[in-house]
């Protein structure tokens, strides 16, 4: 793990999220639009909130996207009697040693699925999103570092909204993406049935067809490169203008904050080199305004009684942002 | 018609009753009716389809204005069965080419206008009257219930505009609440659909409506001859005589009312209802009446003490300014501030000025009225001005892109005069003097200048570069669209990535501009 090349060149950069985003699509069938913000979010370290009724792979995508660069992965069911230590860990008594032994978390991971993250209390909520923002584990005092590269997804389900906690807007902010998973079209589900029920016995797809391409110490060199992608001022300043807009947009009680700037920027970096490109165009930007900022603006109380989506009024308002003028 | 066939309770009624009855009666016979209805008219609504089906509302619209064939017959349908329960079907269908042609042309352009067409119809379809008879025979029905059917037409009408609605309204409705359905009006008024479905609709409504239109008229009708006619008390005697022809079973109790009868019978009988059809067969000395005679008769009755009894009311009510005038210059009337309005009123005559005033005075009511006109004329004017590009259904106009073309685009003039006429040689100069930026940049400005302009692409402020290449590979030819993707890229590694491109990629894009800046492949 220690002989990650620190040296890797662009193209190599390229390559290698080339063939991650290639492998994954091979089990994740149908759902490439989300494998490509997932693969963003990771390359620009950020966090991902995974919005989709249950049953359409984001365990199978979190698995794959692990098996691909030989990451460790972790799951958490949260439920409203889950306590902060069942996420971070606990400190246990040993009898035989007669000391507190550390026992650790499933927080210590490369990658943590949080099912149905609303379904637990703020204070759990807290632990989580403290790993997210710190990258560190507290347990009993002790700070203990999160492994890297640390990645959370976190699943909301939008129907049955009864009996949970919503994550407040601050902690909302705290995540890099929000992505909207959708049920895949007819051609594609259809793929999806074939691969799944054609000689298997189980109903879920294996993650063993896929190879891995990269190794996770990787992963913070991709990082790197993909912070360094070139970005002109003008498309800083576009980015900073959408930003901005949104605070006076009539449609939004509330608009984005500073974090949705630097979180688009980021994403749109990433996004770059997705797109085998080693600088920002405004379209990057552009495309990644949705799932950035999404989570990070309210609707006001008559567009929601006008059954206007935040989506909708997002496109409104880009419709309205100048792209840049060079 | 034979009134003592008659199978509902006469009675007068008030025209709101009558109409009422007249709904019963629809419900009563409603296949029937509705079956009459469908079986000329949908061939016809078929045909008429097939013909305009470019625009469906002709269709319906010659329809609307046959309406009254259809009718015709739902009448006769009515009236018959009313009258006559035991009529067969078979007498029926032989009947209706008559009926149909029956004043065919006066149905259709004379009296198709009428808003009380529905009560009007019996007159022309039952009682054959046509000419000057119909509308002496109409004024002297119209008197009391002509009201009540013109607002059983805007009833009508309104209650057919309403299924129409209710149509869009109910297939609105069974949209199921998850599916979120956002659609501009304005998509809605474009749909192909509209039309066909106005049409299909219309026809259902009027369809559904015509039944009780027809019933209501003609009950309204029979009510007012019911009044007019006193059918009422003629069924009463005729249920007495039929029961006095009848074999004498109990003697002594027929006579007593046979007297009654006779007593009751001499007032009421012998003023013959003014210009109304005799009806009943069993009026033997009706026919020997000339309508002279009649008319006479009728002065007569009106000129006779019954009809000229004088009574006095007395009531409170404003007295009479002229009079108590009248009284005051005779000096009746001498009181002080009598005094003061005579001195005020002889100080204004006499004063100059006073005469003016007065007549400017005389005038201000009719400067209110050129006002109010005026006013009417140009509220009009700043509506029509307002809806002037109202789409008018089924009107096709030429109508210019009222889009507005952005004049610039990422910062760059785009407007036709800021560019030099012979572009490619402009950008060649620029490029040997070292200015590669400019000379891309005058390239790319010119390909979105002749994209915007001579292709009518509309782009917009907000498009990236990536949107104006995807607008552009859908609306124009692939070359076109090939050489702007390929300018662009170039552009936007120039722009973001600060790096410039290779002189035979340059010279290749000045090359192709002719075959991408060319009109004729843009119509």
């Amino acid at each position: 793990m220690t002989e990650a090349a620190p040296t890797m060149t662009l193209g190599d950069a390229i390559a290698r999220v080339h063939r991650m985003r290639e492998q994954i699509g091979r089990v994740v069938v149908g759902q490439q639009a989300v494998i490509d913000q997932v693969l963003i979010a990771l390359l620009a370290s950020g966090h991902v909130l995974v919005e989709g009724v249950p049953g359409l792979g984001k365990t199978l995508l979190v698995k794959a996207l692990a098996k691909c660069f030989e990451g460790h992965f972790g799951r958490i069911q949260f439920t409203p009697d889950l306590m902060p230590s069942d996420v971070t860990g606990h400190a246990l008594y040993d009898m035989k040693t007669e000391q507190f032994k550390i026992r650790k978390g499933p927080a210590f991971t490369h990658l943590l699925l949080a099912d149905e993250i609303n379904r637990a209390p703020a204070k759990t909520q807290a632990a989580l999103l403290e790993v997210m923002q710190e990258k560190q584990i507290t347990i009993e005092g002790k700070a203990f570092p999160a492994l890297t590269p640390f990645m959370v997804l976190a699943t909301q389900n939008p129907i049955e909204q009864e009996g949970t906690y919503p994550l407040p807007e601050a902690e909302l902010d705290r995540f890099m993406l929000k992505v909207q998973i959708d049920y895949p079209d007819e051609a594609e589900e259809q793929a999806l049935v074939r691969q799944v029920t054609t000689g298997r016995v189980q109903d879920t797809l294996s993650v063993d067809a896929i190879e891995t391409v990269v190794k996770a110490a990787d992963i913070p060199v991709l990082q790197g490169i993909t912070a360094n992608i070139r970005v002109d001022d003008a498309v800083f300043d576009y980015a900073v203008r959408i930003v901005r807009t949104s605070r006076i947009w009539h449609s939004f009680s509330h608009g984005a904050g500073p974090r949705a700037s630097i979180a688009l920027i980021r994403a749109a970096r990433a996004q770059a080199l997705l797109k085998q490109r080693d600088f920002v165009t405004p379209d990057d930007v552009k495309q990644m305004v949705l799932p950035v900022m999404r989570h990070r603006v309210a609707l006001t109380a008559e567009m929601e009684i006008e059954g206007l989506k935040t989506d909708q009024a997002l496109t409104q308002m880009l419709q309205e942002v100048e792209a840049p003028r060079v | 018609m034979d009134l003592s066939k008659i199978t509902a309770r006469v009675r007068p009624r008030n025209p709101y009753e009558a109409a009422d009855l007249g709904i019963v009666m629809a419900r009563q016979w409603f296949r029937p009716l509705m079956l009459l209805w469908l079986l000329p008219s949908l061939p016809l609504m078929l045909v008429l389809y097939g013909i305009f089906h470019a625009q469906p509302l002709w269709a319906l619209l010659i329809l609307w204005w046959l309406k009254p064939l259809f009718e015709t017959l739902q009448l006769q349908f009515i009236a018959e069965a009313l009258f006559n329960p035991d009529a067969r079907w078979q007498d029926f269908a032989k009947k209706i080419p008559t009926l149909l042609r029956h004043q065919l042309l006066a149905k259709l352009f004379v009296q198709r206008w009428s808003l009380s067409r529905s009560f009007n119809m019996p007159v022309g379809e039952l009682e054959r009257l046509g000419g000057s008879q119909r509308a002496r025979r109409l004024s002297t029905l119209h008197r009391g219930a002509n009201a009540t059917s013109i607002w059983l037409t805007l009833l009508g009408t309104h209650l057919e505009a309403l299924l129409v609605s209710a149509l869009f309204l109910a297939g609105w409705m069974l949209v199921p609440v998850e599916m979120s359905v956002d659609f501009e009006i304005d998509d809605l008024l474009g749909s192909p659909l509209l039309f066909p479905t106005l049409a299909w609709g219309g026809y259902l409504a009027m369809w559904i409506i015509a039944p009780f239109y027809v019933c209501c008229g003609f009950m309204l009708y029979i009510n007012r001859r019911t009044w007019l006619e006193a059918w009422d008390i003629e069924l009463t005697f005729r249920q007495l005589a039929a029961r006095h022809a009848a074999p004498h079973t109990t003697p002594t109790r027929t006579l007593p009312v046979l007297l009654l009868g006779t007593l009751l019978l001499l007032p009421l009988a012998q003023p013959s209802p003014a210009q109304a059809e005799s009806s009943a067969p069993a009026r033997t000395e009706a026919a020997s009446f000339t309508p002279e005679q009649g008319l006479q008769e009728i002065s007569d009755i009106l000129e006779s003490e019954d009809f000229n009894q004088i009574k006095t009311k007395q009531a409170l009510r404003w007295a009479d300014d002229s009079a108590r005038r009248k009284a005051e210059l005779k000096g009746e009337d001498k009181g002080l501030l009598s005094d003061l309005g005579n001195w005020l009123d002889d100080f204004f005559k006499d004063s100059p000025g006073f005469k003016t005033t007065l007549d400017w005075l005389a005038a201000v009511p009719e400067l209110l009225e050129i006002l109010l006109w005026g006013l009417v004329i140009a509220l009009f004017v700043i509506l029509i001005y307002r809806f002037r590009d109202f789409a008018i259904p089924g009107l096709r106009r030429q109508t210019k892109t009222a889009r507005t073309i952005p004049t610039h685009l990422f910062g760059l003039e785009l407007d036709q005069t800021s560019l030099p006429d012979d572009l490619i040689a402009a950008a060649r100069t620029l490029w040997q003097q070292q200015r590669p930026r400019e000379a891309l940049g005058l390239l790319y400005r010119g390909a979105l200048s002749f994209l915007v302009f001579e292709c009518n692409l509309p782009l917009e402020d907000s498009h990236t570069e990536d949107e104006c290449v995807t607008l552009c590979g859908r609306k124009e030819n692939p070359a076109r669209a090939d050489y702007f993707r390929r300018l662009t890229a170039h552009w936007v590694r120039l722009a973001y990535a600060h790096q410039t491109l290779g002189e035979e990629d340059f010279t290749l894009l000045c090359e192709q501009w002719p075959n991408f800046a060319h009109s004729e492949v843009a119509a």
